[in-house]
């Protein structure tokens, strides 16, 4: 198999479950050392522990791959600038920040309190900001002293927001927000040598398969699959993406 | 399915794709085929375009 990544080192926020753990698994059999980030909170957002960052962690070792795992809350800023010093401090590098961390709070607006709609916000926007903020300026004073970059982001957007789907309008304001902030942060730091790109997945996830008033088909579940999205995601953070900036890519079986 | 999104739009399509090692030449074909970002002016390819690495 040919290896795309091979000995970049990327983070991927929220990479204990779901989507994310598809996305840390692909990247590392792409040879990528990977930090996997997830609180282990529970899908409205509760608190929770590391042991599902950690589990993927052990499944990369496991299959000959290099990984550490992190419990940062990527919405805060002393919790996203911590996470990125955890890749540079552990694997020496920095290449790719793979921004999909999330939760859903959905509820029709006329319903929605002002908790349900900062706390999606909080997690999506800033939490796609912080740990690229701090990724940008990594690579901004890379760039600078003259060392070569070759930076990835990420981002995590989704069909809600470019397209719209009713009780989320906090998910899908926050979603449509990335879609934004991937235009023109791909303006800003295409100078240092970094794209930055999103992707709009659909996927079954214990986020997302209990939005629908019946149990998933077989068939529904394979289209859903997140392996669908990993690989785009895995491209994006290789070499061969580097002419590709300013994009969503929509993704779905 | 993977797509491109063109704003609020799905713009050129493909099938879905399991490994990552195939998506080059795919991604560059669906890219020849999509809408130019725009520029503030709200033009297709209007100034800037990101050309990142060059």
């Amino acid at each position: 198999m040919s290896r795309l990544c091979e000995g970049r080192v990327v983070v991927v926020t929220g990479s204990g479950r779901g989507i994310g753990r598809e996305h840390a698994l692909s990247l590392a059999k792409h040879g990528a050392l990977v930090v996997v980030n997830d609180l282990g909170g529970g899908v409205d957002g509760s608190a929770g522990d590391i042991s599902p960052a950690q589990s993927v962690v052990n499944e990369i070792e496991a299959m000959g791959g290099r990984a550490v795992a992190n419990g940062d809350d990527i919405s805060t800023w002393a919790g996203a600038e911590r996470l990125i010093q955890t890749a540079v401090d552990t694997f020496g590098d920095l290449h790719a920040v793979v921004n999909n961390a999330g939760i859903l709070r959905d509820r029709m607006m006329a319903n929605m309190s002002e908790e349900e709609w900062d706390a999606v916000i909080k997690v999506h926007l800033k939490g796609t900001f912080a740990p690229s903020r701090f990724a940008a300026a990594y690579w901004r004073d890379q760039s600078k002293a003259g060392k070569p970059v070759d930076g990835r982001i990420i981002n995590t957007s989704s069909v809600s927001g470019i397209y719209g789907n009713v009780g989320q309008t906090n998910y899908g304001a926050a979603k449509a927000g990335i879609a934004a902030f991937t235009t023109i942060a791909s303006l800003e730091l295409a100078r240092y040598g970094v794209t930055v790109n999103a992707v709009a997945p659909v996927a079954l996830t214990r986020m997302t398969e209990n939005l629908s008033p019946t149990p998933p088909t077989d068939e529904e579940r394979e289209l859903g699959s997140p392996r669908w999205i990993a690989p785009i995601v895995t491209w994006l953070a290789s070499e061969e993406s580097k002419a590709i900036t300013g994009r969503v890519f929509e993704a779905s079986g | 399915m993977l797509a491109i999104a063109e704003g609020w739009h799905r713009g050129p399509t493909h099938e879905p794709v399991d490994d990552a090692a195939m998506l080059g030449p795919i991604v560059e074909e669906l890219m020849t085929k999509a809408r130019l970002n725009a520029g503030m002016d709200g033009k297709d390819g209007s100034w800037p375009q990101p050309q990142p690495n060059k």
